[in-house]
């Protein structure tokens, strides 16, 4: 017992990093669930990278990587939404090209500038252990904003993933909703980069979600099961990150995607014991002794 | 007044219409001890020679003096650890007359180039050949009983030594002999180094006499950056934010609480970072030990007029914070 909790009563830091990291967790985990059921991965991907820009001229102009990365994350929709509307191209080549476009672009400033003084790590991998209260109160305000936004468009959001015809005949604007998802996924990836970086908010935002959809059957339960995932997630990660002297955003999101293997895999043996069962009854002909 | 700065664009461009190779040259960290003003010179006519980093470039400017013009691919003030260089810098690099480089991985992005600049028949000085290198696991790695997984794997790429070998003047001045022919022998002028030699070595004396003086000297670093430092005048190095040789690895929870532990057995004060160092990481573990935060620009020339002036703002941080 006390291996799992010792680490975080000894250590302040520890205790930061938990408190940030299960609250990107919960705040991905609403978001996420979205991403998972409207297959918005990608994007959530794209979105990840293209907050670099922002960020890296933020911290070249002295002022917060948030205000950055959220500046960042405004283009980067507003080009996907104008490119696949001007250009009748397919959501992913345009997603593709401004992905692509905004990552060189990041990698550009930060290569030139002079004054540049070597955080590109710190961007993409974040900064967990150096958590500050400031960033566990944004990151709040953050999960306050994106659950909010969850349950009051709880109807158009179901109605958008399964079809946007439908959602539209209920009278909901398509365009509208389908923004109000991509805002949720960006302020996500704007508040998470900062703790868990841009490489891996996105783990974050796809791992316990999908072990969600995995087991639930309504949008509600499969975001309480990601909640749960993620939160288990960085607890154990941290103390991954703590025994076994390993980064710890890396460790929080291979235990992430790990609990997804091992659902998926549980599921899947589970499906086949069942089928065991019922092979008798089903194909009895086949199958007896 | 600092002879060591940057070429302002406007000068530049007279340049680029003289050729490119001038332009190479001009709109880079420039320095000559003589002249004020890069546009006073005509790099076509002057002999190139290239460093990589800044703190080198200072102390070949100090010794090549007016002979050569001094020209520097790594921004002053990026982290060397992980610069990547552009086309241009390919350019500076293969109309050198000399490259003088750091080694053991130190520049780790720019090993290619400069392979790529000696197969085309630059000569190559490379620092590291001519000064006793520290082994890089003798640091902070002993006793603290944190996992080599992390420091293993930096090592695979950086070899064995210490990079840092530029924050002990006492190592610089092994290799000032040796230096001084390699440019000679590149821009076909005499090189003296007995002037830069004797500045360095009383430096060396002095600073040796500044840390006798002082009761104890237990540094905590953002990397394993001190080493030939704390070497040479008597310290040691207890544990760093990041106990590895390059900026580019991450901090891990385990080697954080370890840390913990060593500060408070040594009731250390300070954490010296520079660049790189995860800042919040270190200001969190600060508030935990109850220590300061001293930024040390070990990694940047900054405003330093001289090689010895640059050490000695370092050495003059570290003894203001432990004294």
């Amino acid at each position: 017992m006390n291996l799992l909790v010792a680490p975080f009563t000894d250590n302040e830091f520890m205790r930061l990093a938990l408190v940030a990291s299960v609250l990107v967790a919960l705040t991905c985990a609403v978001a996420g669930t979205w991403v998972v059921l409207r297959g918005l991965a990608f994007v959530g991907d794209a979105l990840a990278h293209g907050v670099l820009p922002g960020i890296a001229t933020a911290l070249l102009l002295g002022i917060s990587g948030l205000v950055g990365a959220a500046a960042g994350a405004i283009v980067m929709m507003a080009g996907v939404g104008l490119v696949t509307r001007r250009l009748r191209l397919a959501g992913d080549t345009a997603i593709g090209l401004l992905f692509v476009t905004m990552l060189a672009l990041g990698v550009a400033i930060t290569s030139r500038s002079e004054s540049f003084t070597g955080d590109l790590t710190r961007i993409l991998f974040g900064e967990l252990l150096g958590a500050t209260e400031g960033k566990i109160g944004v990151q709040a305000v953050a999960l306050a904003a994106v659950s909010a936004t969850a349950v009051v468009c709880r109807r158009p959001f179901l109605m958008l993933s399964v079809d946007e015809g439908l959602a539209r005949s209920a009278g909901f604007s398509a365009r509208l909703f389908g923004a109000l998802t991509l805002a949720m996924v960006a302020v996500s990836v704007v508040t998470g980069f900062q703790t868990v970086g841009t490489m891996l908010v996105l783990g974050m935002l796809v791992a316990p979600p999908a072990t969600g959809a995995l087991f639930a059957r309504r949008a509600g339960s499969m975001t309480a099961i990601a909640a749960a995932c993620g939160a288990v997630s960085c607890w154990l990660g941290l103390l991954v990150s703590y025994h076994l002297d390993i980064a710890a955003g890396a460790s929080i999101v291979l235990v992430a995607t790990g609990i997804f293997t091992i659902a998926a895999m549980a599921k899947e043996v589970a499906r086949a014991g069942r089928h065991d069962d019922e092979l008798p009854h089903a194909h009895g002909t086949v199958h007896l002794p | 007044m600092t002879t060591f700065h940057r070429a302002p664009l406007r000068l530049v461009l007279p340049f680029a219409m003289v050729g490119l190779a001038a332009c190479a040259g001009s709109d880079r960290t420039t320095s000559t001890q003589t002249e004020p003003a890069v546009t006073t010179t005509t790099p076509e006519l002057r002999a190139t020679v290239v460093v990589t980093y800044s703190v080198l470039g200072r102390l070949v400017a100090d010794l090549v003096g007016s002979a050569a013009e001094v020209v520097v691919i790594i921004p002053d003030g990026r982290d060397p650890h992980d610069y990547q260089p552009s086309a241009r810098d390919m350019e500076t690099l293969s109309d050198a007359d000399l490259i003088v480089a750091n080694g053991l991985g130190f520049e780790e992005y720019l090993e290619d180039s400069i392979g790529a600049a000696a197969n085309a028949g630059t000569p190559i000085f490379t620092l590291s050949e001519h000064v006793t290198v520290r082994d890089a696991n003798n640091g902070t790695d002993d006793g603290h009983g944190h996992g080599d997984d992390h420091d293993g794997a930096a090592d695979d790429t950086h070899g064995a030594g210490d990079p840092h070998l530029w924050l002990s003047p006492a190592t610089m001045l092994e290799a000032l002999p040796a230096l001084a022919d390699a440019v000679a022998a590149a821009i076909g002028t005499d090189i003296d180094p007995t002037a830069l030699t004797a500045q360095l070595e009383a430096l060396d004396t002095d600073l040796a006499a500044q840390f006798d003086a002082l009761v104890g000297c237990e540094l905590v670093t953002g990397h394993d950056e001190l080493g030939y430092f704390a070497d040479r005048y008597g310290c040691e190095v207890i544990g760093a934010i990041v106990p590895s040789m390059t900026t580019t690895a991450d901090a891990s929870a385990k080697q954080l609480a370890t840390l913990k532990d060593v500060m408070a057995e040594h009731d250390a004060t300070t954490i010296f970072t520079s660049l790189g160092t995860p800042q919040n990481v270190a200001e969190q573990i600060a508030r935990e030990t109850g220590a300061d935060v001293v930024e040390l620009g070990t990694h940047a020339l900054g405003v330093h007029a001289s090689y010895a002036a640059f050490i000695q703002s370092i050495a003059d941080a570290i003894l203001d914070a432990l004294r």
